[in-house]
């Protein structure tokens, strides 16, 4: 049994540096001075003023977050929407929605992105526009996450018993599923929301798709920059894993206050 | 001589001690009880028997050897878990072969012996079906098969019967009762049902805080309980100190101990009976609950509530806030101490 | 369920947002691909899936997508399966501190991750410098921007999200098997062989589903990395949509359904033996 434990502890080690060395090459390089040979020879912190003033970078992490949180929302209300008329009304719908929305696990995001692109790219229509385009394959690559996490919370709390003793009391079923049961599992919903939104801002397939040129996120920054200083691009990537870490500890944080509240 | 002998236990989780010092003999064939409620340590002190936790201090006998250190599968232990314990990916008669198997018995022989285990317990007809199908006093019913195909020197039952509904687990006693008398078995049964201890035990054994409080036959822990504890536990017995004791019957120079009556050993009338020998006092009623067959009488002495259970007959009715004569005879005012000596 | 959809009436309309997502921005657009892939130029062909499996470029592409996806994700469940065991054993700090790394990792993906592989192990990454400075010659000589160099991102990547479903699914072996078992005679061995494995095997095959899904349409690592120098399936599809040179949507879509069909198949495959296994946890 000791060997055992030594065993596994050695193993642990190993993945564990294997999974660390990128993230801390990366992150003493972000503030190397110069580094030719081993050894960077000095600190410096001008590789992050850099970065973070450079206005085409700082755009792109606007515009990252902003094309990922508005596909995030939207899906989160239609399959909220969904999921209250299989809930309240046509149970049996229930498989339907559910292969509705798992399917694009199968289908990954570079054939999604590339269909929807040659269905639509010469349209005419109001989907040819490369930004909505783009907002509804997000949408569309999401859905299985959020599905999964909406659901899972929704049986959870009992949603139907709530919305039936709520209706005994006299208040409509739709509006007791927006001010009660909505709010009771907004932790969850929370937590999967961020999930999604940490996964969008890290795709680089599928805006590479869709809009290439016209709409630069950071990740797209990064691509465009690849020749340039490694420092630079080290306090970058840093500086962009420092966000999901953000978004990360959200999540956390959400669900221990959640557990806190429960367990008192 | 005693089969299996716990010498001196103690353990420690951690800082915290679980076991401390315990001592115990069960003889060979017997079916002892170890109860208490939980966190007294009577899972632990079967975990150690079993080999699955390791002993702090003292030592183990089984059959006349010490097998304290001896690793858990050469003990020849069964065991039935709480539940969950049957392997999931196995059928029941996956499940009771595979001791077998690792026995490496041949086949004609596993298949006698796990025909016969299966006939032991009734289930004979479902032994092809997965564990997930069975409901939870089949799932236990396997269980036991499962551990008394190996022939174990040793049962033991580790609340075995805690996650069936109220009805199956009258049944199931009984049938592991049967069992256990029929291959005349040594068993060690971990209950916190008083009941259940009661009805199935040779000897009940009584822990507390790691400690072994009392230990006998079932009616000599339910008519001789040595401590408060003890009397609390087991027979719903009214436990006084001896200063309230002196506040309900008036008696003075009662010794300073404490006294615990059964509630069944009162009697409750309209008037005084004037009995040699018992004490007798009046009190009000306060409320009255119907268990089944008795009615159980909370009754108001000078300030002080005692139960007091009567048989279900019209003569025994009594409304609430009247007044009613108690008596209790004198040898059924038990002393009991505060603590295990 | 006809019955019930009528009775809904006009409520139906609480799933129309949904429907009009998925019906326009999914089915539509495959459907349309599936079409496409037999078209050329308004008539109906097979050459394009013709060219798809006769032409070594593509042949290669699927060879070289199926090699480091198969042999990245296996590898991978290895690495996950023993990490997960270990972690299941432990508590406290320790394993809070390395689910927060696997969680951190999970997210470390894409440009970044090829990034950050580029500063270790590219032809200047610091560990080739080491390398030559040691004369170590596998780190000397490492070729990150190849099939073989590349792996070890795909491993990487591999790793969180696999170990983490890997963990919960230990999570769930209960303790009351393993003790029965051992009281039994069985030792660790015989327990995983028997009793542990089997019961994990649609968590494993499940985790396996997702590591070859990934892989497979994994995009950014190598379209920074080896770009068109070495063909793969996921930026064949692309290139043939959106690519420099000519665009060819028929031959795209061919590609692009055949991707679509390896994963299939993949999935397929894997839930049959998932089936097998599933048995013992029915009702």
């Amino acid at each position: 049994m000791k060997g055992d434990k030594f065993l596994k502890g050695i193993w642990k080690v190993i993945v564990a540096v294997f999974l660390l060395l990128p993230l801390i090459v990366t992150f003493v390089y972000s503030f190397a001075e110069r580094w030719i040979y081993i050894l960077p020879e000095g600190f410096t912190l001008n590789y992050y003023i850099q970065t973070l003033t450079n206005e085409n970078f700082l755009l792109g992490i606007v515009r990252g977050l902003c094309i990922s949180i508005i596909p995030v929302v939207i899906t989160n209300v239609c399959i909220l929407s969904a999921l209250y008329l299989v809930i309240v009304h046509v149970p049996n719908l229930e498989k339907t929605v559910q292969i509705f929305c798992l399917i694009p696990s199968t289908v990954n995001g570079i054939i999604l992105a590339t269909s929807v692109l040659a269905t639509y790219a010469g349209s005419g229509t109001i989907f040819a526009n490369r930004i909505v385009m783009l907002s509804f394959i997000y949408c569309v690559f999401v859905m299985p996450m959020t599905y999964q996490g909406i659901r899972n919370s929704l049986y959870s709390v009992n949603t139907l018993g709530i919305l039936e003793a709520a209706e005994m009391l006299g208040s409509r079923k739709i509006r007791s599923y927006v001010t009660i049961v909505i709010p009771s599992i907004l932790p969850g919903l929370l937590n999967s929301a961020l999930m999604c939104l940490s996964a969008l801002f890290g795709d680089f397939a599928i805006i590479k798709i869709i809009a290439s040129s016209q709409y630069e996120t950071a990740q797209s920054y990064l691509y465009k920059n690849r020749h340039t200083d490694t420092q630079a691009l080290s306090a970058a990537v840093v500086i962009l894993l420092v966000i999901t870490l953000i978004m990360n500890y959200t999540v956390h944080r959400s669900q221990q206050i959640k557990n806190e509240k429960r367990s008192a | 001589m005693s089969f299996i002998k716990f010498e001196n236990i103690s353990k420690s989780f951690d800082t915290l001690k679980v076991l401390k010092g315990i001592n115990l003999e069960v003889k060979e064939g017997e079916l002892l009880t170890l109860l208490g409620p939980s966190g007294c340590g009577k899972s632990t002190l079967l975990r150690c028997l079993a080999g699955l936790e390791e002993v702090g201090e003292g030592r183990i006998y089984l059959d006349g050897k010490d097998i304290t250190y001896v690793d858990a599968r050469q003990r020849r232990i069964g065991m039935v878990f709480q539940q969950y314990s049957l392997f999931p990916n196995m059928t029941v008669r996956k499940n009771l072969e595979f001791g077998l198997k690792i026995k490496k018995l041949p086949k004609d022989q596993i298949r006698k012996e796990v025909d016969e285990a299966l006939q032991m317990v009734g289930l004979t007809d479902k032994d092809n079906a997965y564990p997930g199908q069975l409901s939870g006093g089949q799932q236990q019913r396997v269980a036991l098969a499962r551990a008394i195909v190996v022939k174990p020197k040793v049962l033991l039952l580790d609340e075995p019967l805690s996650a069936i509904d109220a009805k199956l687990r009258k049944s199931l006693q009984t049938e592991i009762r049967r069992i256990q008398k029929e291959l005349n078995i040594t068993t060690i049964f971990v209950t916190h049902d008083q009941d259940e201890a009661m009805i199935m035990s040779d000897r009940i054994c009584l822990l507390k805080e790691g400690k072994l409080e009392q230990i006998g036959t079932p009616i000599e822990i339910y008519t001789e309980p040595k401590t408060t504890f003890a009397a609390g536990f087991i027979g719903n017995y009214n436990v006084f100190e001896h200063s309230e004791f002196e506040k309900i019957t008036g008696e003075k120079n009662v010794l300073p101990v404490s006294v615990a009556i059964r509630p069944e050993t009162i009697t409750i009338s309209k008037e005084k009976k004037e009995e040699a020998n018992a004490y007798e006092f009046k009190g009000k009623v306060v409320e009255s609950r119907s268990r089944g067959n008795v009615l159980r009488y909370v009754i108001d002495v000078n300030g002080i509530r005692i139960e007091a259970d009567a048989l279900f007959r019209s003569f025994s009715i009594f409304q609430d806030n009247c007044d009613v004569w108690l008596s209790v005879a004198k040898h059924d005012c038990l002393s009991v101490e505060r603590e295990a000596v | 369920m006809i019955k019930n959809i009528k009775k809904a009436g006009g409520k139906m309309a609480f799933l129309l947002p949904l429907a009009f997502i998925v019906i326009l921005f999914e089915w539509i657009p495959l459907a349309d691909m599936v079409i496409r892939s037999f078209m050329d130029g308004g008539t109906f062909t097979l050459d394009n899936y013709a060219s798809v499996f006769t032409k070594p470029v593509y042949l290669v592409a699927m060879k070289n997508s199926l090699w480091i996806t198969l042999s990245s994700s296996v590898i991978g469940l290895i690495i996950d399966f023993f990490v997960g065991m270990a972690l299941s054993g432990s508590k406290g700090k320790g394993k809070s501190l390395y689910l927060s790394l696997l969680n951190l990792t999970s997210t470390f993906s894409g440009v970044p991750l090829s990034i950050a592989f580029i500063t270790v192990l590219g032809t200047s990454g610091v560990f080739v410098l080491i390398g030559r400075q040691f004369g170590i010659d596998a780190l000397a000589n490492y070729h990150l921007y190849s099939l073989g160099g590349m792996f070890v991102i795909y491993v990487y990547f591999q790793i969180p999200m696999g170990t983490l479903l890997m963990l919960s699914a230990f999570e769930k072996i209960r303790k009351e098997w393993k003790e029965s078992a051992y009281l039994m005679g069985a030792g660790n061995i015989k327990f995983w062989t028997h009793i542990g494995i089997p019961v994990m095997m649609p968590a494993i095959l499940g985790t396996f589903n997702m590591l070859f899904a990934n892989a497979i349409a994994s995009y950014a690592t190598p379209y920074l990395l080896v770009n068109n120098s070495i063909s793969l399936l996921s930026i064949k599809v692309v290139d043939m949509f959106v690519g420099d040179v000519k665009q060819r949507p028929g031959l795209g879509s061919a590609l692009a359904i055949v991707l679509l069909v390896i994963v299939v198949v993949q999935i397929g495959l894997t839930n049959l033996c998932k089936r097998h296994f599933e048995k013992g946890a029915e009702k």
